[in-house]
């Protein structure tokens, strides 16, 4: 059995979601622009695993609310989605500091 | 345990590495990853030991891929990893036959692990059967049973016959044979191999045990018994049931099994439903039966029910030189299993052995021939290793056949030996005189 703390693999984690999170952020975007709230609520749903994986936990909640409310609801909380972005572009930022 | 392949589709790459960095951390897992339905459905891929599925993939529902997955890799299991919590997606998703189900959340990669470790151990379990399954097999092949004499090529191409269909098959013998030997050759090489091949000694049980033992019992039938089991005819259900030493069933029970015989069905002893079996009968016994059906002993029409195809196996001092085949056979296979070096027999042992009446047959000279392997120092088994029963019977003395005078030699030797070397005892139970035996001594006629 390997030893499951592994600072590669963690740096190796942290570069996928910097590399993978903007292309959501994107999607997150467009979806409120043309007023799609199931495609923002898949994005959320998706985004929700990396998040969670990485305990970045008050995201997490809000991630489940908006999927729930895109999903379920068929609505967009504009506000809210804005501070999701918001705050997951200070996360991105802290990231790519840690690892260069 | 020998390496596991484990195929993670998974359109997310993030949730992909992530499974992946997990499910690598034991050694023996050999992780892939797909991140689309197509990718995974591309030809060329060896086949996986396990499946984990993403259920919401962008270019193919999970229903569908579940099903398509199902179809090119029979019976790997796959377990669907979804975001959605919803419980009939589950049991829909288990009932297509998904192994399980788990939802993302916290606890996703400890349960992943528990069930993989759970299938690994299964997978372990099936390898292991399909081993021993391949060694039974290996064991009971035609080609495999030494006999090399006319007789036993005659008896082989009966069996490969008998093999060939379900008739029931009576096999004969002295004790030693190898009656359930060939019971099982039949059964590993018949179509009902990778079913039960079940054997009953019928003079091993007691008389008022063998009709539960064969049949079943209900829970309160009788006296002690506590709990429903079932009998060895429901056991061996696609499979053979070898019944020994059928000639000392009681006659009572022999309707009984005549009728289970005739009719394909049993009622199990304290119970009133009837149990369909499928099972192909396969009988021994070392007594004559058609003598036991004179005396009354064996019903007549369970007789001619049993007899199907009838196998006489010889007796070992009628098989010539597979005496000499099967020691061999015997010795090296011991020789290997004891970790010992090769040991071959000496020609005055092998003649030792050719010239012996082996009252316990092919059993007897196993014995006889581990045990000098265990008393040969060197690698050659000399004629004083080989040693027969101790508790030889004067019907053993006169077996060979001989003059008259070799046949006196041979008693009074017999009786010496019984009466450590006391010559007037000797000569007072046989009644002989002492001079002709002391002659007999100092002319060697006699070893003392």
């Amino acid at each position: 059995m390997r030893e499951e703390t592994d600072d590669d693999f963690v740096n190796e984690m942290l570069a996928l979601f910097v590399e993978t999170t903007p292309v959501a952020i994107e999607e997150i975007e467009t979806s409120m622009q043309n007023k799609t709230p199931k495609t923002l609520g898949d994005t959320m749903h998706r985004i929700k695993s990396s998040l969670r994986i990485l305990k970045i936990t008050n995201l997490v909640s809000m991630a489940q609310e908006l999927e729930d409310l895109g999903r379920k609801e068929g609505v967009i909380d504009i506000e809210k989605t804005q501070r999701f972005i918001k705050i997951l572009n200070i996360c991105l930022d802290q990231m790519r500091e840690e690892l260069s | 345990m020998s390496l596991i392949k484990i195929y993670v589709i998974e359109d997310d790459m993030f949730y992909a590495r992530y499974l992946k960095h997990h499910l690598s951390l034991n050694v023996d897992n050999e992780v892939d990853i797909f991140n689309s339905g197509k990718d995974v459905l591309k030809g060329g891929l060896d086949r996986p030991d396990i499946i984990t599925l993403d259920y919401s993939l962008p270019d193919i529902d999970g229903l569908t891929l579940l099903s398509d997955l199902q179809t090119r890799w029979k019976n790997v299991p796959i377990i669907v990893i979804s975001g959605q919590q919803e419980v009939s997606t589950a049991v829909k998703l288990l009932k297509k036959g998904a192994y399980d189900y788990i939802v993302k959340d916290d606890d996703t990669k400890d349960r992943l692990w528990a069930i993989i470790n759970r299938i690994r151990e299964n997978v372990g379990l099936r390898d292991q059967l399909e081993r021993l399954q391949a060694e039974v097999d290996a064991q009971y092949d035609f080609t495999k049973i030494i006999g090399n004499s006319p007789v036993m090529q005659r008896i082989f191409d009966m069996m490969k016959k008998g093999a060939r269909s379900n008739i029931t098959v009576s096999i004969t013998g002295e004790t030693g044979t190898g009656k359930e030997l060939a019971a099982k050759a039949l059964h590993y090489n018949s179509q009902r191999s990778d079913k039960p091949f079940v054997a009953v000694n019928i003079a091993a049980i007691p008389k008022e045990l063998i009709e539960s033992e064969l049949f079943g019992h209900e829970k309160g039938a009788f006296t002690g018994a506590v709990s429903t089991r079932k009998g060895k005819f429901e056991e061996a259900h696609k499979g053979t049931l070898f019944l020994d030493e059928i000639g000392e069933m009681d006659i009572n029970l022999q309707s009984k099994l005549l009728r289970a015989l005739q009719e394909r069905e049993i009622t199990r002893v304290g119970g009133n439903k009837v149990i369909q079996v499928d099972v192909r009968v396969i009988v021994a016994t070392h007594r004559n039966l058609s003598e036991e059906v004179k005396a009354g002993n064996f019903r007549e029409d369970l007789y001619y029910r049993l007899l199907g195809l009838p196998i006489e196996l010889p007796p070992l001092r009628d098989r010539g030189n597979d005496i000499l085949l099967l020691a061999k056979g015997f010795l090296e296979a011991f020789c290997a299993e004891n970790q010992m070096g090769a040991k071959r027999l000496s020609n005055a042992a092998q003649k030792k052995l050719l010239n012996y009446h082996w009252p316990g047959n092919v059993r007897e000279l196993r014995a006889i021939i581990e045990l000098a392997a265990v008393m040969t120092e060197g690698d050659v088994i000399e004629s004083d290793h080989v040693n027969f029963n101790n508790s030889e019977e004067i019907s053993d003395v006169v077996f060979e056949e001989g003059t008259l005078r070799d046949y006196t030699c041979k008693i009074i030797e017999y009786f010496l030996k019984k009466y450590d070397n006391n010559v007037v005892e000797v000569a007072k139970r046989l009644d002989v005189g002492k001079s002709t035996i002391y002659r007999m001594i100092k002319n060697d006629e006699i070893n003392v």
